[in-house]
Parts: C-alpha cells; structure tokens; sequence
C-alpha cells in the first residue's frame, strides 16, 4: 500500500543543539505574576479577590466546568492586586489574575502526597483531578478524563517524542526529574489498567533513552525508539508507528491512552511532594533570542520577562513564537504571560521567503500526517468550491504546518487550510 | 525592534521551485553537453554548432517571450522570468527535436509553447498542457516540410522501427539493431535521434539524481518506464520477439527522456501519488497504442499532451483522504490500470510486422555515399540452399559462346512474406560458364536493402567469392547482412541452374488496372521530360526520350529515378504510333505495371489532345511515360 501513499512525515533539522545541552536556568520569580482564568481550555472562577494575601502553592481558582476541571494554585506568596484582561498566547483577550509577589516564598501544600502504589485506582483519579494535572504537550486537556474509563485499553503510551524543531524543554525536564517521571508514569500505566506501558523518544536521544532503561528496565514499561521525524509526536502518527493501528477519533479506538512526559513528571511531583502545576520547563530558542536555553518559569510570568532572561532579542524584525515554529502562534507583542501548557518561545529572525506560483509538486499530499491534499484544498478555497472542501475532509487537518513547510513554492498551504475550515464553518 | 505576525508555520525547508528547477536545469545542460560532443564527433562540427544554435534560439525566445509578457502585464521582469521557468521549456524542446529542424520552425515552436502552453493559461503553474511537448507537436504536425536537407543523419530507431510495424521477430533482431550497432550503443548513446534522446546512460543517472534529489517523484518515471516496458515484452510476445525487443522499444525515441524530463512536470500532472501512478500507466499504454497503430513514428509527445487533458479528472477522481480512502483510491489505480494495459495488449494482437519499404531507400538516399563497409564473413551457405523464400526470377540478358548472363532479381531483407510484390528486391546480373556450371561474375545493378547494412554483402570481396562457385560449392554468409547475402546467392543459383537447363526466362510485367482519365495536355513540367530525335522515315519520327520516374521529393540533380523510352510518332496524324520502354527506373514490382503491352498499347493512335489512363498503383510512371510522349508529339510537330 505505500506505494500509492506518500511517507506521511519529514524529517526536519530540529536545532535542537541551540538548548539541549546547555544548563537549565532557574529564573527568579518576576514582581508582578498574571495568572491566567482559562487553565488550558478549563475556565476558573477565583478564590481570592482583591487585596488577599496569598500563599505559593494555594488553590485560586475553581474550575467552573466538570469535564474541563484543571484548578488553578499560586505560583508565588503575595498580595492579589485584582483581575485583569490582558492578550494570552491563544491571541484573545482574557482574564488574568494579578497577583504581587512578596519574595517571601511562603508556601502552603494545597493537598498530601499520595503512595500511588497503596491508594485505590479511584483514589488516584481523584487525586489527579484534584491536582489540576493537564495535558502539558500543549494541549491543556484534563488529565483525569482519559482515564475515567479505561475498559479496552491495552496500551500506555508516555509521548517523550517532543517532534516540534527547537524544543528541548521535555527532554530537559526528563534529564533532571528522572526519579518524579518514573513515580508519574507508573501512576499512570495503573491508572489506565494497561498491561504495559512504552515510553517514547528519538533514536536520536541517546542519554534520554539510557537514562529510561536504568529506570524502567524490570517495569512494565518498555522504550520505544522512533525515528527522527516530523510529527513523530502527534498521537496518530506516533500509535501508528507503534502499534500499525489507525484511528477514527480517539486513541483508545486502538486501545492505546497517551500523556505527555511532563504531565508524567508533573503527576510525579504531585504524588512525592504534594505540589500542583505552578513552574514549566520552557525552551527559548531561535536565531532571534541572544543567549537561547532552557528556563524554569512560573506560571503567570510575562514572556517579555523571560525574553529578558535569556540576553534579549537578536535582530530588528523578529517573530515571537509561543511554541515550536511549526504549530505555535507568533505574537505580536510580549505582554502574554506563560501557562500551564506552555513548553517553549521560539525567536526568529522574520525573513520573507521568495515566493512563486503552486507548481503542483504534491510533496503537500505525499508528507501530509493525515492523509489529505493540501495542494486541492487551497485550490478549491480560493473558487470557494464548497462540495470539493467536504470531500477533502479539511477536518482531518490538525495544522501541523508540514505542508507549508514542505512546499518549494514557499506558499502558505496551512493558513489556506484554515481559511477553508473557517469557510465551512461560516457556510455550514 | 518590532515583533510581526504571520501565521504558522514559521520554518521552511530549504528546498524551493528555484532551486528544483536548478537542478532541472544542470541536468538538461549535460545531456544538451553530450549532444554537442556527439554530433560534432560523429558528423563534424557544423552539427554540434547547429545543436548549439538551436539551443541559443529557444532559450532566447522562451526569455524573450517572458520579458515581453511581463512587461505588457506590468509586472517586474527579472522577477517575471525567475518565477516562470521558460528557460526549462525551451531546453527540453531544443532535446526532443530533430537537427535537421529549421532554425525558425525551433522560434516558432519556442513561442507558441511559451506563449499559447504557458503564458496565456496565466503563467507557471496555472497550464494544462506540458509547454514543450505542445511545441513540439507544432514542428511536427505543421512544419514537418522545413526539416533542412543538409543536416541528415539517416533513419532514426523510431522511424525504422515504425516502418516495419514496431515489431521486430526475435530471427529477424540481430538484423534489425545492427545498423545501431546493436542494444549496448543505443544505451551509451552512440546513434542519431531526436537531440536529447540519445544516451539512455545519461538520461537515467539524470533522473536517479532529480529522484534522490526530491526534485521529481519516483512514482511517474517508474511507472511509466515500467508499464510501457511490460506492455512492449507482452506484445513482443504475442508476435515471436523477446526481450531484447521490449529494451530496444525502451531505448527508442523519447520514452526515456520523456520518462524523466517530462511526465515528471508537475505542473500538468496530478497531485497525489494513487493520481499519478494512474496517469503514469495511462500515458505508457497511450505511447505504446501510439507507436504501434498509429501514423506518428514516436508516440511519446502526444500520450503526455493526450493525458493532461485527463489530468484535472484524475485529480478530482482522487479527491479525499488518502489515509481513509485508500482501499477506494487503490481499486481506481487497480480498475484503471488494468483496463489500459488491457486495451493496450487487444491493440497489441492486432500489430503487423511490416516491410520496410519506404524506409530503406529513404535511409539510402540520405546516407552518405560511403563506400560499403568491408564485410566480415560468417557462418557457410552451401550454394545448393533452399532459396524458394527468396522468389528469384532471371531474364537471359547476352550470351557469348559458353558464357551466359542473366538479369536477375530477389527478395531481399524481409522480415515477413507480405502480399505479393510489396518487399524490397535486389538485381545483379550474373554471368555463369555453360560448360563447366560455374558462375563468372557478380554484379549488382539495384541493390534495394537497408543502406549501411545489408551494402556489406554487395562490396566487391563479398561479390568476389561467387566467382568460380557451382551448386556443389559454398559461400559464407556476410555478417550483418545474411538476408542479402542470400539474396545474392539465390540470384547465382538460378542462373546456374537455367544455364544448364539453356532457359531464356521470360520477364513477368503484371497486368495493368486502369484507373483515372489522364489527358495527354497535362502540364508534365515535374516530370523533366526529354527527347531527342532518333531516327525518321518520311512522317514516321521516332525520338529517344527519358523523365523523371516516381520520386518523393526533388533532390539534388540526377538522384532521382529516370525511366528511358523510344516514342515512335506520324507527324502527318499527330498521333503516336508506338511506345517501348528502354530502361525502367522505377520500383520494380510496381511500376513496371505501366510499363506492360496492354498499359503501353494505349498510347498507340493518341495526339496531344487524346486522354489516356492511369495504371492503378503505378500512376508515377504512366505520367512519366506519357510526358515522354506528349514531348515527342510536340518536337514532332516543330519538326520540318
């Protein structure tokens, strides 16, 4: 069959070595911290109102959605200022929480740890739950609900992948929190009922990957090595290349559950210390940031600051990228401040490609991750071909950005794509 | 600083349509490299440079074509032409045309292709059809009469494999690719062609550089080389060839330079790779229908141009997600693929393996008047052989005491017994010595097999070893050239053999069908006729006359066929009194109808404003002769 089928990835030059080596800088908390109100994609409503003191660690806002239950904790001790609306990465306006940090670093544990080995699976549900565990490659989704009912599942997947050019702050949360990855991805092989559990990582990685035999060898958990591709990290790619399974919808339709490494290591650090998610490793990288590393940053911290951090912008036009380049927005200003779903700001120097007409090459079709034909898509938008868009499934796309990537006419196949999706929206 | 936004991605690969097209670019100047270098090795230097012209030309149109549209579109030029490619279109068109193109044939083909199958579609990327191969069709369909005479390199593999049939029975192949100096020199590109389909080495590693570049998609070269090479050995097959047959039909014409340069544009094909391999096997059944039944020698040129027309409802065909839907898109490739290799091979029973009538002696016309090649002997051929196969006639020409000559005549090379008449014949007068059986001499007198090759049999050291040969002898067969050899030997045989018996043979003219009116006032001008007075007794004048026979085209002076008659006229009546032929220029076999009693008789009692008629199938030498005529009546009438 993959002679009719093109290889459905691509490698790409990750530069990953701007970061991966480089020590970890623990940033000093900023004076002001802006707590988001949306955790993920969870709405709060806060504890605290203006002029509360508040304690490092303390719950401050209540999820107001059942399913979408990601609680909020304070990063830092301090006095709430109020709330205020300012841009957050997704570039809308939202509620943020102000919060003035004291430095006293004053700190409250928000709930006990827990012996995942002795507590129930109940038990440990609602322990992930309570702790606000989210979806931490950057999708923000509740932890918990993948588990709540894990009948069929024969597979754990910990995604160690991190595909996204750039990005090395899940490989250097790994190397540094070893012994909380293996607490994490223990609970959670016995929270999806799994008989086994891999995790996977590039070929490429080597420490990583002997650092995950020397603590997983004699587990249930297996290292899977995967090639050095693009996107080698996005669910169906990865349980493709895994298990040779395809999916319609969701991964447990071929039996498999899978968690992001960090929320791995979060979970970990919940369960052996009794703290929520207040602190993100963050990759700054890019040939637009002077001194690119990776940095550990509170939650509410304002990219500008850590921008500042890492010796500044290089260059006079350059785009601010919450993410890797292929799938995180560029923002234009610096005023956003870093969430629980936040792993990297790529800085790159904004150079306009030269651009021709599609030449109809198809390498969109041949490396697209799902299947569909860019080049058809982006024609059929321009001429608004309603009944072409709802044959070329554009609701397959996940805007992965290979096929922009790819094209040698240097044109923006992705953005076509989403204009088509908004266009059927709009029609529908 | 400022911070701007663009939408994701933000990362590009490196590779762009510039620097595709780049590569596209080196690959066709080393095969244009290697066309210069031959063709001034093989021919000299005037072809090389000729190559070089061309190039100049096309690239210099395509540029300027460009530049002009941009400049009435108001757009930046430089930018204009970067962003175009024409450069490409005119190198490809330059490789798949013949030398002997005129120069401004080459300018107009580069302009329509440019303008008509790129510029007015909306530029790069928005055509339908491939620009090059729309070109080229222009220089053959319209202006196939300004191929330049000078410039001529004999018979390419296509048109002589055209000529008989596209099929080449494996008895008959070691023949047949001789005169390209078999499979290895057509591979490295030692023959003339088209100017970029030569080497087949070269083209090859061009395109497994495009391939592992990423440059092209290996899907449609490969599937298109592919099919076309399974069709070839299957209908090869069916009709006794093998697979030296499949690659010689590979190594022909444009398939491979086609194969990589060409179905490879992605702009006229389709996008997704079930699509393609699609419209691969389709283009590949389409070039084999083509060269087999069509009237085109190559069919690569219009498959391509045919198939892009399908290309927008392949794409629509395979519209969808190519992970869901792939056991639907893979049935199409399936139920598609299928259906054309199927028609092709139904097409593929019906090929003739055909004579090679009109080829060989236009190869022999443009050849060069090289002298033979010394020939090489082979295998024995006892001289009592089976000659039936060769269907020898001999004419009692002169005797001398015990030497006897005979006008002989015999089949030639012949891949297949046609209907009657219609295969090549060679002629040699043989002289045999009655008394001791053997024969004197050899001459030929009209040699009508392929020119270069089956020649070797006729130089004088082949010839020679006839001498002082009987029926109990033997004589070795001329490598390369065995069919003629044995129509020469079969020709010695027969005259021997009525020596002996002291048989006279009698010339067989076929019986003349009569078909359209001719009137004796027809303007004959073409014909060149000439007479001169011969003798004359009282009004009874009788002139020796000679015109120009049946030929195609109008040579340089004194290389086309002449027929020679006495043309006996009354002048008192203004009437023809009698016609006898003197020496016969035309095809034997054919002609010669015209020339029998019953087709002669009918000039008898006719003046100038007398009509008489055409002989079916030889009307080219009844017009000769009757312009002899019609010259004799009118010196007759101017006489005193």
């Amino acid at each position: 069959m993959s002679i009719l089928t093109g290889p459905m990835r691509f490698h790409l030059d990750g530069h990953k070595e701007l970061t991966a080596h480089k020590e970890v800088l623990f940033m000093p908390e900023p004076d002001d911290l802006y707590i988001p109100l949306v955790n993920g994609r969870a709405a709060c409503t806060p504890l605290v109102k203006e002029g509360d003191q508040v304690k490092a660690g303390q719950k401050i806002g209540e999820p107001t959605d059942a399913f979408w239950y990601v609680p909020i904790f304070s990063p830092v001790s301090g006095t709430v200022v109020g709330i205020e609306k300012r841009m957050t990465a997704a570039l809308k306006p939202g509620e943020h929480l102000h919060i003035r940090n004291d430095h006293k670093g004053t700190t409250v544990q928000p709930f006990a740890p827990m012996d995942y080995e002795k507590a129930s699976r109940e038990e440990l549900l609602e322990f992930v739950k309570q702790a606000g565990m989210a979806g931490l490659g950057g999708a923000g989704f509740p932890t918990f609900n993948k588990y709540t009912k894990p009948e069929g599942i024969d597979l754990l997947i910990v995604n160690a992948v991190e595909c996204e050019p750039y990005l090395t702050a899940d490989y250097a949360n790994s190397m540094a929190n070893a012994k909380l990855m293996r607490t994490g991805v223990l609970a959670l092989l016995k929270l999806s009922n799994a008989p086994k559990g891999l995790v996977a990582v590039k070929e490429d990685k080597k420490d990583l990957i002997a650092l995950l035999h020397e603590q997983f060898d004699g587990t249930k958990i297996e290292v899977a090595e995967v090639p050095d591709i693009y996107p080698a990290g996005w669910e169906r790619t990865l349980i493709f290349m895994l298990t040779g399974k395809r999916y319609d919808r969701l991964p447990a339709e071929a039996g498999c559950i899978l968690n992001n490494v960090s929320t791995a290591i979060a979970l970990g650090n919940a369960l052996e210390n009794g703290m929520p998610i207040t602190k993100k490793y963050l990759t700054v990288s890019g040939d637009g940031v002077k001194d690119p590393k990776n940095v550990v940053v509170s939650v509410g911290t304002p990219a500008s600051a850590v921008i500042a951090q890492c010796g500044g912008y290089e260059g006079e036009d350059c785009l601010l990228i919450a993410g890797g380049p292929m799938m995180g927005r560029t923002i234009p200003n610096d005023q956003f401040v870093i969430g629980i779903a936040n792993n990297g700001l790529t800085v790159l120097q904004h150079r306009e490609p030269f651009s021709v007409k599609c030449l109809r090459c198809g390498k969109c079709t041949e490396t697209c991750p799902s299947g569909l034909v860019p080049v058809r898509i982006n024609m059929a938008e321009q001429i608004k071909d309603i009944d072409s868009l709802k044959k070329l499934s554009i609701m397959d796309c996940i805007e992965c950005g290979l096929c922009t990537y790819i094209c040698p006419s240097k044109l923006d196949v992705t953005e076509g794509i989403r204009r088509a999706k908004r266009y059927m929206a709009l029609v529908k | 600083m400022k911070l701007t936004f663009k939408p994701s991605p933000n990362y590009r690969n490196k590779q762009s349509t510039l620097l595709i097209m780049r590569d596209l670019t080196m690959c066709l100047v080393a095969v244009l490299l290697y066309s210069i270098i031959f063709y001034s090795a093989k021919y000299g230097a005037s072809y090389g440079l000729r190559v070089v012209i061309h190039t100049v030309i096309a690239v210099g149109c395509a540029l300027a074509c460009d530049a002009v549209f941009f400049k009435i579109m108001k757009k930046d030029i430089k930018t204009g032409i970067l962003s175009s490619f024409s450069w490409v279109t005119a190198l490809i068109l330059v490789l798949i045309s013949r030398i002997d193109t005129a120069y401004y044939a080459m300018a107009v083909a580069t302009i329509i292709a440019v303008f008509f199958g790129k510029l007015v579609f909306g530029g790069f990327g928005q055509n339908i059809f491939n620009p090059a191969a729309l070109g080229a069709a222009i220089i053959m369909t319209n202006f196939s009469a300004s191929y330049v005479a000078d410039f001529t390199t004999g018979a390419t593999p296509t048109t002589s494999a055209s000529s008989v049939g596209w099929m080449i029975p494996r008895a008959d192949f070691a023949e047949f690719i001789a005169q390209y100096g078999g499979l290895g020199n057509m591979f490295f590109g030692q023959y003339a062609s088209t100017m970029g389909s030569t080497c087949a080495l070269l083209i090859l590693v061009c395109g497994a550089f495009l391939i592992w570049r990423r440059d092209i998609d290996w899907q449609l070269p490969v599937f298109y080389i592919g099919t076309i090479f399974v069709e070839a050995l299957l209908i090869g097959l069916m009709h006794g060839a093998g697979i030296e047959y499949a690659l010689f039909f590979l190594l022909a014409g444009g398939i491979l330079f086609g194969g990589v340069f060409m179905v490879t544009d992605p702009v006229t094909t389709p996008v997704t790779i079930p699509g393609r391999v699609l419209w691969a096997i389709g283009a590949a059944s389409l070039t084999v229908i083509i060269r087999a039944k069509a009237n085109l020698s190559d069919g690569v040129l219009f498959a391509i141009l045919l198939m892009n027309m399908l290309t927008p409802a392949i794409d629509k065909l395979f519209d969808g997600n190519q992970i869901k839907d792939a056991v639907k898109f893979r049935n199409y490739v399936l139920i598609g693929g299928a259906a054309s290799v199927a028609v092709t091979l139904l097409t593929g029973i019906a090929v003739v393996p055909k004579e090679p009538a009109a080829a060989a002696p236009a190869a022999s016309a443009s050849a060069a008047p090289a002298a033979p090649a010394e020939p090489s002997f082979g295998e024995a051929l006892p001289m009592n052989y089976n000659f039936n196969a060769n269907k020898t006639e001999c004419v009692l020409d002169g005797q001398e005491g015990d030497i006897v000559r005979y006008a002989c005549s015999a089949k030639g090379f012949g891949l297949v017994t046609n209907a009657e008449g219609t295969y090549s014949r060679n002629e040699a007068m043989v002289t045999v010595d009655k008394s001791t059986g053997k024969a004197t001499s050899v001459n030929i007198i009209t040699f009508g097999d392929t020119a270069g090759i089956g020649d070797q049999a006729t130089s004088e050291k082949a010839l020679a070893q006839f001498e002082g040969k009987g029926l109990d002898d033997e004589v070795n067969l001329v490598t390369g050239a065995t069919f003629t050899t044995r129509s020469i030997a079969s020709m010695v045989q027969k005259a021997i053999q009525m020596a002996a018996n002291g048989e006279e043979g009698t010339r067989t003219a076929p019986e003349a069908n009569f078909g359209d009116a001719l009137p004796m006032s027809y303007n004959f001008n073409a014909n060149k006729p000439e007479c001169v007075l011969d003798g004359r007794e009282g009004d009874v004048i009788r002139y020796a006359c000679s015109a120009k026979g049946f030929g195609l085209v109008t040579n340089a002076e004194g290389t086309y066929s002449k027929n020679e008659a006495m043309v006996v006229v009354d002048k008192s009546t203004g009437k023809v009194t009698s016609v006898n032929i003197i020496n016969f220029g035309d095809t034997a076999g054919i002609g010669d109808m015209a020339t029998g009693e019953k087709a002669l008789a009918q000039f008898e009692g006719k003046g100038v404003d007398d009509e008489v008629n055409l002989v079916t199938g030889a009307t080219f030498t009844t017009r000769s002769i009757a312009s002899m005529v019609q010259t004799a009546l009118k010196a007759a009438a101017m006489e005193e």
